[in-house]
């Protein structure tokens, strides 16, 4: 036997003696990871570039007085005043830019069909990828259940018709107005030491501001991706120590008070945001934080994911220091929206939810038995998908109207499924291409 | 050379200890090469930027820059799918959006399933402990654990995976 595996097994052993009745298995689950474990091969070149840049910028802040600001010694006065014009032009650019200042996103309507024909990731629809009985994104979780149980839905709610016409999905854009405006701060900005206006073509990379204080925070502005976070500026926060007791729970009127408290602090507009909803408060040993969700709203309809669970700006919440650490999911786009021929089919769409809709229902050959799951009466929702570009370098977000069916059975604690709903997207279009066969999930990798 | 000795002046002696280990570390989170690299210059960047409050009595060095490295790997897939609370790809492994290397994806679909289920630090205790090889006093350091807490965790990582992974796994294993 291999030593390191040896190793291992000791050391899992002088925790848990129960286990070495197990040792084969063991042995063959170290194996599997062993041999599972990717080449990680770093490139020499990288390693000796980044040193170089490392031991240069180490040099260079060596360089620099106590308690004066770097660029004070590599430039002048004026670059430093010329630095915090920038940063309170950032900050203003941030107040005043974002596309749901004054409440509504910017909707651009176009023609029929505008987005093409809607072909979303295969790789969703894949049983093996996305789990086996769930996968996909929230509380549907790729858990595997010690023993194999086949789940079987069945449609048991109240007949319901679907009208003929169009409905309308939405294309969230990037942009790049983020970029757009640093990039105005910034070919203005004088250094003394070099003109930026000479550079061509430039482009802003990532940017970090950070508050020097207890408890500070970190906003991150992605211009490329036109996206920006703010996270809790961990140097400046009390390091979390083996000793300490799990934090105490509070109350969900009080975590949702920290949480909207702190977006009016910074100003953070919630106009286009459904009040906020706790999503995973585990508390205890399980969790530090609480998350909120602030569902997103497009003309006045709530934005789901593919595994039916709201979606739009989520806030996290220190129930230690009742204090938020982290906002992402602020919406910095603009969306267009185009009219598609609405699915008419009731049977179709029945037969695509009772098969898993989205996320397709794996089935095991040998399973030991098979649960049927209820599907109840179903609700018209939007929801986000990805599409590849024709050249399958980019995506694009869609939000796709759909039928969203609740899973009614109620699951014993000892059933290892997590699905709650079951997607079925209400464009025709769409649902041929699901019924399409699978490709390799390979060649997408 | 001891971590305790922390400065811009010894900052090289630090990279040269730590950038396989960092940027392994975040390649097992991200499987794709190209953002590994990216994330490991911004991590010891961040690392050297802060150096002033870095507190050699709060921890070592070693936890210390693995929490900057586990920090500016999340911060990377909060901006990729910034509506879900994710510390690394396996939380994302379904999305097609991210870039994998395909040899790495090639060799993890076996077991790719039964990781992902685990939690984020049960995944790294499996990264640092099997894959990296590291002895449960590095693992703790980096971790900023006890090393009975990270045997403990190994130990019940063992156990889960045991109860989940099914025989088909192991059979695979006999045709490789």
């Amino acid at each position: 036997m291999d030593k390191q595996i040896k190793q291992i097994l000791r050391d899992v052993y002088s925790i848990d003696q129960s286990l070495k009745m197990h040792e084969s298995t063991l042995i063959k689950i170290i194996q599997e990871l062993l041999r599972s474990k990717p080449e990680s091969k770093i490139d020499e070149q990288f390693v000796r570039e980044l040193r170089a840049k490392v031991i240069e910028r180490a040099k260079l802040l060596s360089n620099i007085k106590p308690h004066t600001n770097m660029f004070n010694t590599l430039f002048n006065k004026k670059f430093t005043y010329a630095l915090v014009g920038t940063v309170i032009i950032i900050g203003a650019i941030i107040m005043i830019n974002l596309p749901q200042k004054g409440g509504k996103l910017a909707i651009n309507s176009l023609d029929e069909n505008a987005f093409g024909e809607l072909s979303f990731s295969q790789e969703v629809q894949n049983p093996e990828a996305s789990g086996r009985g769930g996968g996909g994104n929230g509380e549907i979780m790729g858990v595997v259940s010690p023993e194999m149980v086949n789940y079987n839905f069945i449609y048991a709610g109240d007949d319901f018709s679907l009208d003929s016409g169009q409905i309308t999905a939405y294309r969230v854009l990037k942009g790049d107005f983020l970029n757009k405006e640093l990039l105005n701060v910034a070919s203005n900005l004088d250094l003394s030491v070099l003109n930026l206006n000479k550079f061509q073509n430039i482009k802003i990379g990532n940017i970090e501001i950070s508050e020097d204080r207890d408890f500070g925070y970190s906003v991150y502005i992605y211009p490329r991706q036109n996206s920006l976070s703010i996270n809790a500026n961990w140097e400046k926060w009390p390091r979390r120590e083996e000793s300490d007791t799990p934090a105490e729970m509070l109350a969900d009127e009080e975590l949702l008070s920290v949480a909207d408290k702190f977006l009016a602090e910074y100003g953070i507009n919630t106009d286009m945001y459904e009040k906020g909803e706790i999503i995973n408060y585990a508390g205890g040993v399980l969790s530090e934080n609480a998350s909120i969700v602030y569902p997103l709203k497009i003309d006045d309809q709530i934005i789901y994911d593919q595994a039916g669970n709201k979606y739009g700006m989520n806030v996290s919440v220190s129930l230690r220091h009742k204090r938020v650490v982290s906002v992402y999911g602020i919406v910095t786009n603009t969306i267009e929206s185009s009219k598609y021929a609405k699915e008419t089919n009731k049977d179709k769409v029945i037969a695509f939810a009772e098969d898993g809709g989205l996320f397709k229902n794996y089935t095991y050959p040998n399973a030991v038995r098979t649960l049927d799951l209820e599907l109840g009466t179903p609700e018209v929702i939007l929801v986000t998908m990805w599409q590849r570009s024709e050249n399958k370098m980019d995506t694009a977000e869609i939000l796709v109207p759909s039928l969203v069916f609740p899973v009614i059975t109620e699951m014993s604690e000892q059933t290892y499924f997590y699905r709650t709903n079951v997607v079925v997207p209400l464009i025709g279009e769409l649902l041929d291409q699901y019924n399409k066969p699978i490709p390799d999930v390979r060649t997408f990798e | 050379m001891s971590d305790k000795k922390v400065n811009r002046d010894n900052f090289g002696q630090l990279y040269d200890k730590y950038i396989k280990k960092i940027f392994n570390f975040i390649y097992y989170k991200t499987h794709h090469k190209e953002t590994a690299e990216d994330l490991t210059s911004e991590t010891f960047i961040k690392a050297l930027n802060n150096l002033g409050s870095f507190n050699e009595n709060k921890g070592s060095f070693s936890t210390w820059i693995y929490q900057i490295a586990r920090n500016t790997v999340i911060d990377f897939y909060r901006t990729k799918k910034n509506n879900v609370n994710v510390d690394d790809i396996w939380d994302l492994s379904t999305d097609e959006d991210i870039l994998r290397d395909l040899d790495t994806a090639k060799r993890l679909e076996d077991v790719k399933e039964y990781l992902k289920t685990l939690k984020s630090e049960q995944r790294e205790i499996v990264i640092l402990r099997v894959w990296e090889g590291m002895s449960y006093k590095e693992i703790s350091d980096a971790m900023g654990k006890t090393e009975a807490s990270c045997k403990m965790a190994f130990s019940r990582t063992i156990k889960t995976l045991k109860e989940t992974m099914p025989l088909s796994v192991f059979l695979s294993m006999l045709l490789f």
